[in-house]
């Protein structure tokens, strides 16, 4: 199930770029399907680690705790969309850049 | 870290900016009241909720996209112009609070404090080790927790080496001058005021300003040193650039030199002055200006 990102910042200029860690640079105003891998190279980058606690909440240890997926998350700015899972992936190494 | 401009001060608003940052202190500060009646017992009976605020340093690198986020929360009235390259002139004002006031919201280790109510209390432009940055001391209202956010960071490249153009006195560049540093305080103090929505201070006012540059220069001859003696006033001007449209400038009006050291340090040391201005105002009533040409678009 791939991803469409929009870059749509009213406050960065029209050609300017942010960077997002676990998905790469993109560029204002445009549009990227974001694959599979890359959606989930994004959980990676921002999991946490969190207390692992047992039924009784007890303290077990810790684990980590990949972040919500790409089109859970909320970021200022970028505008996430589902894409229909015919959609051919994109290869895992970086975003493509697409029609807004 | 990430920050926004609130609508409404002390109310939290979700980042709109992120910036890279060399460190942080922001802190929750409460003046609790710990009980010692007397009581028939040595120790503390207790603790009693006193006020609260926000203070704490931010570190970062001179980025002309962030750096006007931080005047409009400071005591300055920023005037934006331009369309697509914009320029944000700041002048000191003697305006009690600030116009505007910022949420900053901070992680770590995966914890999410968000800070509300801020403004700039002290601000520093220093250039370390050729690159630029921007220190400002924070104070503000109040702190609770918040989703975590996603930042989008932003790619703008500091000003390094070779970017610089110090005017002393403005419109006259010299060559022999480094250890730059431009420091404004406007003296912040948290504002109490008796209520029942929270311990947070209700504002933050402004004191007394100082303005105050220092700087080293090469010492060749007795010329600045008399101008120090005699109290001469000159305007300085920094200027970063990376080009016409990307720009941090920093002119005071009327500096006078505080000090003017020339030591002998040792056999073998190359002899330089160590210089300190204060910036008191000029004719207009202005003692320092400073103007940031940039493609962000605040609104």
């Amino acid at each position: 199930m791939a991803f469409k990102l929009t870059i749509d910042m009213p406050n960065l200029a029209p050609d300017g770029k942010v960077a997002i860690m676990g998905l790469g640079e993109f560029q204002n105003g445009k549009s990227y399907e974001v694959s599979d891998e890359l959606a989930e190279a994004f959980r990676q980058a921002h999991a946490t680690v969190q207390d692992k606690r047992g039924d009784k909440g007890e303290l077990l240890g810790s684990e980590m705790v990949l972040s919500p997926p790409l089109d859970e998350v909320e970021m200022y700015g970028v505008n996430i969309e589902k894409l229909a899972s015919e959609k051919p992936a994109t290869p895992p190494a970086q975003a493509k850049e697409g029609n807004k | 870290m990430g920050f926004a401009l609130e609508g409404t001060p002390g109310v939290y608003t979700a980042p709109t900016k992120y910036t890279p940052i060399d460190s942080e202190s922001l802190k929750f500060t409460q003046d609790t009241t710990w009980r010692r009646p007397i009581r028939q017992s040595a120790d503390v009976i207790g603790a009693v909720p006193g006020n609260a605020r926000i203070e704490g340093d931010i570190n970062m690198e001179g980025l002309e996209d962030v750096i006007p986020y931080f005047m409009m929360c400071s005591r300055l009235n920023v005037v934006k112009t331009g369309s697509t390259n914009y320029t944000y002139t700041a002048t000191p004002t003697a305006a009690a609070v600030p116009t505007k006031t910022m949420s900053v919201t901070v992680v770590r280790n995966g914890v999410v404090f968000g800070y509300t109510g801020l403004v700039v209390s002290q601000y520093t432009f220093t250039i370390d080790d050729g690159m630029l940055k921007y220190n400002c001391s924070m104070i503000g209202q109040d702190e609770a927790s918040q989703s975590v956010p996603v930042a989008t960071w932003p790619t703008t490249v500091p000003f390094g080496a070779g970017q610089y153009n110090i005017q002393i006195p403005t419109a006259s560049q010299v060559f022999d001058a480094d250890g730059f540093e431009f420091q404004i305080d406007d003296n912040g103090e948290a504002q109490y005021r008796l209520k029942d929505t929270g311990r947070g201070a209700q504002f933050i006012s402004y004191g007394e300003r100082s303005v105050q540059l220092t700087m080293e220069r090469d010492f060749l001859d007795r010329t600045e040193y008399d101008a120090f003696k005699a109290l001469t006033s000159q305007a300085i001007t920094l200027l970063c650039s990376k080009g016409v449209n990307n720009q941090v400038s920093m002119n005071m009006t009327t500096a006078i030199k505080d000090s003017y050291e020339v030591g002998l340090g040792g056999q073998g040391d190359l002899l330089r002055a160590q210089i300190t201005y204060q910036g008191p105002i000029n004719s207009s009533g202005t003692a320092f200006t400073i103007v940031v040409k940039t493609q962000e678009n605040i609104t």
